[in-house]
């Protein structure tokens, strides 16, 4: 009896240790949904002080032919004077600062001489105004004609204060106030629907339709070599492109079903859900140029609403007349559309002159979709500003996206959070912080090449609003609602349930079986 | 003359009202009249509408032949989307089961909705996104939220921007706050609620209009709490929803009431279509639906009446003639354009200037970042594994040899 008590006791126990020190672990690490801790309260602090840590300084270059170099230094020390007061008053939420530069003294070399941004004051007839000279294309130097200085003498560092402030750099309160606002809203396009938000890679198409099928064909890659191109090499910075091309036969995107069609019911009637190759491409942002002969079912008048009108281009100096039978229309984040007014004929080719023009049109809506491009600066200044308020955005972007993961994962308490999620963003958090240590010494070493930094500046930002975004959509966090705690009882119970029959009865025997031997001992 | 036959099409539909949220038949002679005055037939001022591209997902979670009808449902509905522009690419559709080549199907390679079989809804070419047992409630999560593996392909995503306006359609077999996928598991209406949050909190959607077909419908929106999402369902708590008719020869239900009802309204919609939400609402009434329809609109930031149809389900693309000739406000594109050719043409003289270009060693130092993070966490994971073996394998140890010298001493005892 003695015996086989001990052997069920060390088999009670034997249970019980396996039940609860490898049973119970085991099945709370099965079980139990595993929550990587993120630095929650490191994400809060930032989107607190989202751009508080950035000190932007940017340096202006001031090449005055008009005094001699005591003189000069005088001006330099008022336009910083001028310039640090408007700064100052225009408190936008961001810190930015100029650092007006004596382009004789600072003896900037030929490389970084265009990459960096210049205001040349030369002696005018007018006084104060800017000039469109050659420089105006082939340098970030901007030319103001004074003729005197010293009638005016504060108005005129005013005025060429604000030239520097609005024309050269920028960062007038009215851009800084847009970038801060919020992510969204890059441009005034974006604020109408017509361009894009920002995002690095994008794909362009060029679709010829044909509403009938005789074969036809069209000079497509030198086209695109001669007009594109240029623009891809000057944006390849900003912008990743992939550019295809394609010829789409009996699709006339259902212009030829309505007789009647005109301006004002193109909408209802044009399908161009068949054009939409967005499935045959990586990028998520995909920009189209579809050129459209309709059907011969149009008859021999074509399409009424396209007016036959002529415009002009230039030939070498001189301007040269082209008539077109087709009209261009912009569909807002999607691209151009060329519609024509007469079918083609069989065995036609598109050659260059009949593309130059419609190439010329596709690269303005490209820029206006791209919301590239200010009326109050040139284009190198232009191209300078956008890389700013690219990276700007990209950070505000970046800690919205951490802002969310963190909303998310303190809400959906069933959400899981894997390790990758953590990593991604210690890895986010790293970037940046060395972006916003590269802006802040940015403007404090002089003579640095402007592009070489901010083009760095760009891709880093690009990488960490992906590497936020691989954080937030992490394929592991699938919120496990629908798994709730009730259907793990139900799931595990029955492996659970006999064993504990099994201890319980059995400790029920051995308190009978003890009963008895006490019993039988009195 | 047209206004006029839409308004006696209209007062069939006299007498409806809204009452905590279901349209319920109630007689009001001078209802009518009234509606005449506050609806969109007569063309009200459209409200500001931001979004810029559409988006529909279909989703029949049934199972099996004799679900037949859900099938027809969710193909009506590609059809109709399809019909009013909304392109292949833009549209998930999800088909828990392949009807069209059931071998009890008497017209293999066909789904129609209605006895007549005019239209072979699956005829044309559709595309099917996620199909049999792809048709899971994880993915349909997946879809919502966009966390997929990097391989998932792009046509299988829902790619969704904030100026989105989502129509989602459900239909298959429900309960009370559930809706069954596949036979074997079920969504909950939190689950949905949760997911719509995690796409308002990315800014994934503009504009949601969720539509359900299932028994007890309404409860399956009731859990909603994220904005701008209008939703409406067949039937409300403890209800059942019904099918419409069947097809003798096929031998089963081909449609449901609401779906058919809806396609009904749909059909007289065109791309310029100036009917609105509140129109298709005041269609349903329970003389044909034969449930209550339950509209949820507290989410919902505009008035239903202000929406047109075609936000939902059509894609018009807002085309912007050209200006005659190139105004002051394209100089700055020109300028850019200039600034291109000239550099381009320097470059192409000049060699390449290796300085504007970005070393690719620029990101060295970040990516060296990356990796010692990967690396770390890494060797954390592989050193927590490493402690919970030990633990586990001294414990197990521990009990054999336990076992061991009791059963030895037991021997011994014996002996």
């Amino acid at each position: 009896m003695n015996n086989n008590y001990k052997l069920r006791l060390f088999v009670l126990f034997s249970y019980l240790s396996v039940f609860f020190l490898l049973g119970v672990p085991l099945w709370y690490k099965l079980t139990t949904i595993h929550r990587a801790d993120l630095p929650i309260t490191y994400i809060k602090e930032l989107v607190d002080n989202k751009l508080n840590d950035v000190h932007l300084k940017l340096p202006i270059y001031v090449d005055s032919q008009i005094n001699d170099i005591k003189e000069s230094a005088i001006l330099l020390k008022d336009i910083q004077s001028e310039i640090n007061d408007i700064l100052g008053k225009n408190n936008a939420g961001l810190d930015i600062s100029v650092n007006v530069l004596d382009y004789v003294k600072e003896n900037l070399d030929s490389k970084n001489e265009n990459a960096n941004q210049i205001l040349k004051i030369v002696k005018g007839d007018n006084n104060l105004k800017m000039v469109e000279n050659r420089d105006f294309f082939s340098s970030t130097a901007t030319t103001v004609e004074v003729n005197d200085l010293s009638t005016d003498y504060q108005k005129s560092i005013r005025e060429l204060s604000n030239i520097i402030l609005n024309n050269i750099l920028g960062v007038n309160a009215k851009n800084i106030n847009t970038v801060i606002a919020s992510t969204k809203d890059i441009n005034d396009g974006e604020k109408t629907g017509v361009s894009i938000p920002y995002i690095q890679d994008i794909h362009l198409s060029a679709i010829l339709l044909s509403g009938d099928g005789d074969a036809l064909g069209w000079d497509i890659e030198s086209s695109m070599s001669k007009y594109i191109t240029p623009l891809r090499e000057m944006l390849s910075s900003v912008y990743h492109f992939t550019v295809d091309s394609d010829i789409v036969y009996y699709n006339d995107l259902n212009l030829h079903s309505q007789h009647a069609v005109n301006e004002s019911t193109l909408a209802h009637i044009l399908d161009i859900s068949e054009i939409s190759t967005s499935d045959e491409y990586s990028e998520q942002i995909g920009l189209t140029l579809a050129i459209v002969f309709p059907s011969r079912e149009v008859g021999n008048n074509g399409l009424e609403f396209i007016k036959p009108k002529s415009i002009e281009k230039l030939d070498g100096s001189e301007k040269v007349s082209n008539d077109i039978n087709w009209e261009k229309y912009l569909i807002p984040r999607w691209g151009s559309l060329i519609i024509n007014k007469y079918p083609l004929k069989a065995n036609s080719y598109l050659d260059e002159e009949f593309l130059h023009p419609i190439m010329h049109k596709f690269s303005i809506d490209l820029l206006e979709i791209l919301g590239i491009g200010s009326d109050m600066m040139s284009p190198y200044n232009s191209l300078h500003m956008f890389k700013r308020s690219v990276v700007l955005r990209n950070l505000l972007k970046s800690v919205d996206t951490l802002q969310s993961l963190v909303r998310l994962t303190e809400s959906f308490k069933q959400m899981a959070v894997p390790e990758q999620v953590l990593a991604d963003v210690n890895t986010a958090i790293g970037i940046r912080y060395e972006i916003i240590n590269k802006i802040n010494h940015f403007g404090t070493s002089n003579g640095i090449n402007n592009n070489i930094v901010w083009d760095e500046l760009v891709l880093l930002s690009n990488k960490l609003v992906t590497v936020c975004e691989n954080a937030f959509f992490d394929n592991e966090m699938v919120q496990q609602n629908f798994f709730p705690d009730e259907h793990k009882t139900a799931v595990y119970f029955p492996f659970l349930g006999p064993i504990a029959m099994v201890l319980f009865l059995g400790i029920v025997n051995m308190i009978k079986d003890r009963s008895h031997i006490v019993d039988s001992i009195k | 003359m047209h206004t006029l036959t839409k308004y006696l099409k209209f007062i069939q539909i006299i007498g409806t009202e809204y009452q905590t949220h279901v349209v319920t038949m109630r007689f009001n002679f001078f209802i009518p009249f009234l509606l005449l005055l506050t609806t969109n037939y007569v063309l009200a001022d459209e409200e500001k509408n931001n979004h810029t591209n559409n988006w529909a997902v279909l989703v029949s979670t049934s199972t099996f032949w004799f679900n037949y009808r859900h099938m027809a449902n969710v193909l009506s509905m590609y059809r109709t989307v399809k019909r009013l522009g909304i392109p292949d690419s833009q549209i998930i559709l999800m088909l828990s089961d392949d009807v069209a080549c059931n071998s009890r199907n008497l017209f293999p390679g066909s789904v129609f909705n209605n006895q007549d079989r005019k239209i072979d809804l699956y005829g044309e070419s559709i595309e099917v996104d996620y199909k049999g047992y792809d048709v899971t409630v994880e993915n349909f999560i997946r879809l919502l939220t966009d966390r997929w593996p990097d391989e998932q392909p792009k046509s299988k995503r829902l790619l969704t921007d904030e100026n989105s306006n989502i129509f989602i359609y459900m239909t298959g077999h429900g309960g009370d706050d559930f809706l069954k996928f596949q036979d074997a598991e079920e969504i909950a209406s939190e689950d949905i609620a949760d997911a719509f949050e995690q796409m308002h909190e990315k800014k994934r959607y503009n504009e949601i209009f969720f539509m359900v077909d299932t028994c007890q419908a309404n409860t399956m929106f009731s859990k909603f709490y994220s904005p701008n999402i209008l939703a409406i369902g067949s039937s409300e708590l403890d209800e059942s929803s019904y099918s419409h008719h069947s097809d003798v020869e096929l031998g089963v239900a081909v449609i449901d009431r609401f779906t058919y009802y809806t396609l009904e309204f749909l059909e007289q919609i065109d791309k310029s279509s100036t009917l609105t939400l509140e129109d298709l609402f005041q269609y349903y009434t329970f003389e044909k639906v034969h449930s209550n329809v339950g509209v949820r609109k507290d989410l919902y930031s505009r008035d239903p009446k202000d929406v047109l149809i075609t936000d939902f389900f059509a894609n018009v693309p807002n085309i912007i003639p050209d200006s005659s000739s190139e105004n002051e406000s394209s100089n700055k594109y020109i300028n850019l354009i200039n600034l291109a050719m000239d550099q381009y043409n320097s470059n192409s003289k000049v060699s390449k200037n290796k300085d504007n270009a970005l070393s690719p060693s620029v990101l060295s130092k970040s990516q060296n970042f990356n990796n010692i993070e990967y690396i770390e966490d890494t060797r954390t994971a592989i050193s927590s594994s490493i402690k919970t073996l030990l633990v586990t394998s001294v414990v197990t140890l521990l009990c054999i040899l336990f076992y061991l010298q009791e059963a030895e001493s037991s021997k011994t005892f014996t002996k």
